[in-house]
């Protein structure tokens, strides 16, 4: 389990905190390092290098942390976006 | 002082790391060669003299402590200030892993000791071998599959197809306008890493197929193919004395040849990267990105950082190394000096330009 999460909307253009491209995550696990992951249009998560080439400035959009009730409107606006139980993935 | 010759050369040098020479080494196996490697070592390090309990370890300086001091994630795409500049100030006491007596050390003189720390780490973390079965006998046709699994769909593939073929194109007219501000620059802007100044082709799929299927996936092809900044990317090295000049001075030549300026994001306050990421546009509609680094950020980013860098974006890579390689790249990039008035440099976003 992890002892902090700490959710950031990617945002670019015209999208905003509200209407993101997308949503990622570290999750950090106190003195054994950290793991980030990203949302998919499956509403799964999976591993991410996003916040990593954030952080070197090699990412092609901004990352802008958001609370977690703000991750929580994120993902319903997603739900609107992709269906309320997401597309499937085509790999 | 290393000059503009130990720049990483712009004919082939690889992004490996630079091997120490031996003349720099004492005798291996000798006392001395003993007492530097210990107190090379992270204070985490078991082997360490400095090794305590963990608690030891919390009290350590910043930049042995881990991601839980400043600097740490948390700093991480916290809310940008789009216009303002960094927030910390210029010329104060770096945090670094030496202390104030060491007034002898500089960044050059740790680069022996920054590789010792990087071949230990390969030894404690041996590079995690891929388990990746790649099958494409389902893959539609006209789609792309990497030897990473990240996939295209034909319509994902075709779009990238074009950008890789027009980027290939505009590149020769864009360089060829960057060598001119090289020429005429007037704080001695030199450009390194031209060699690798064009992103490979499946380097370019991947990093499409990543933002369409994790990173970004509310954008569109259309999107995603327009936004990649980096596909031509060039570098600037200038002396810190004259950085900022130089950022406004080259800026403007490039504004004289018709490019504009879409981002520039001044990572001198950050921990893990140091330097100036700039986004521009071609009247063309194409986009380039332009790095303003030192030949200390440079050779920090391109020859110390780089492996490190590409194993945290490792999916295979263990929790706990990754929080390693955060603490390893903090420290390197605390021994950089900071150029002259550097926070003045504002970050900058511009909306999208016109469509053509």
């Amino acid at each position: 389990m992890p002892d902090k999460i700490i959710y950031y909307a990617v945002v670019g253009g015209d999208r905003t905190a509200e209407t993101p491209y997308g949503l990622v995550r570290r999750l950090e696990f106190d003195g054994d390092g950290f793991t980030d992951e990203a949302l998919r249009k499956d509403f799964s998560w999976k591993f991410t290098a996003a916040i990593v080439e954030f952080e070197r400035g090699e990412f092609t959009y901004d990352l802008v942390q958001v609370s977690h009730a703000q991750a929580s409107k994120i993902i319903e606006y997603f739900r609107e976006q992709w269906g309320p139980f997401g597309q499937p993935l085509d790999s | 002082m290393p000059g503009w010759r130990d720049l990483p050369s712009q004919s082939g040098a690889r992004d490996q790391p630079a091997r120490l020479p031996a003349a720099d080494r004492p005798t291996p196996g000798s006392l001395a060669d003993l007492r530097r490697r210990l107190d090379a070592l992270d204070q985490g390090h078991p082997s360490s003299p400095r090794a305590g309990d963990p608690a030891d370890h919390k009290q350590s300086g910043p930049d042995d402590s881990g991601l839980d001091q400043d600097g740490g994630p948390d700093r991480v795409g916290g809310p940008r200030d789009r216009d303002g500049g960094p927030q910390d100030r210029d010329g104060g006491p770096q945090d670094r892993d030496g202390g104030p007596q060491d007034r002898n050390r500089n960044y050059w003189t740790e680069v022996p000791r920054f590789e010792q720390l990087w071949t230990e780490h390969v030894e404690r973390w041996p590079a995690a071998q891929p388990d990746i079965t790649v099958d494409r006998s389902r893959d539609p046709e006209g789609s792309w599959r990497g030897s990473g699994n990240h996939y295209l769909s034909p319509e994902q593939h075709v779009r990238a197809k074009d950008v890789i073929g027009s980027v290939r194109q505009a590149e020769a007219t864009i360089s060829q306008h960057i060598r001119e501000v090289e020429r005429d620059n007037s704080c001695g802007g030199r450009l390194a890493g031209w060699d690798f100044r064009l992103k490979g082709e499946d380097r370019l799929k991947e990093k499409i197929a990543g933002l369409a299927e994790t990173d970004a996936p509310d954008a569109s092809a259309a999107d995603i193919v327009r936004d990649i900044p980096d596909a031509i990317r060039y570098t600037f090295c200038t002396r810190p004395g004259t950085y900022r000049e130089a950022y406004w001075n080259i800026k403007g030549l490039l504004e004289a040849h018709g490019f504009k300026m879409i981002y520039s994001q001044n990572h001198w306050s950050d921990s893990q990267y140091k330097g100036i990421n700039t986004r521009w546009v071609t009247l063309d509609d194409q986009r380039f990105e332009l790095q303003f680094h030192t030949p200390e950020s440079f050779h920090a980013k391109q020859r110390i950082t780089h492996l490190p860098y590409e194993r945290t974006r490792n999916p295979l890579t263990h929790d706990e190394e990754r929080r390693q390689l955060g603490v390893f790249q903090r420290q390197v990039f605390s021994w950089l000096s900071r150029p002259d008035n550097v926070s003045e440099i504002p970050n900058h976003r511009r909306g999208r330009p016109p469509d053509a």
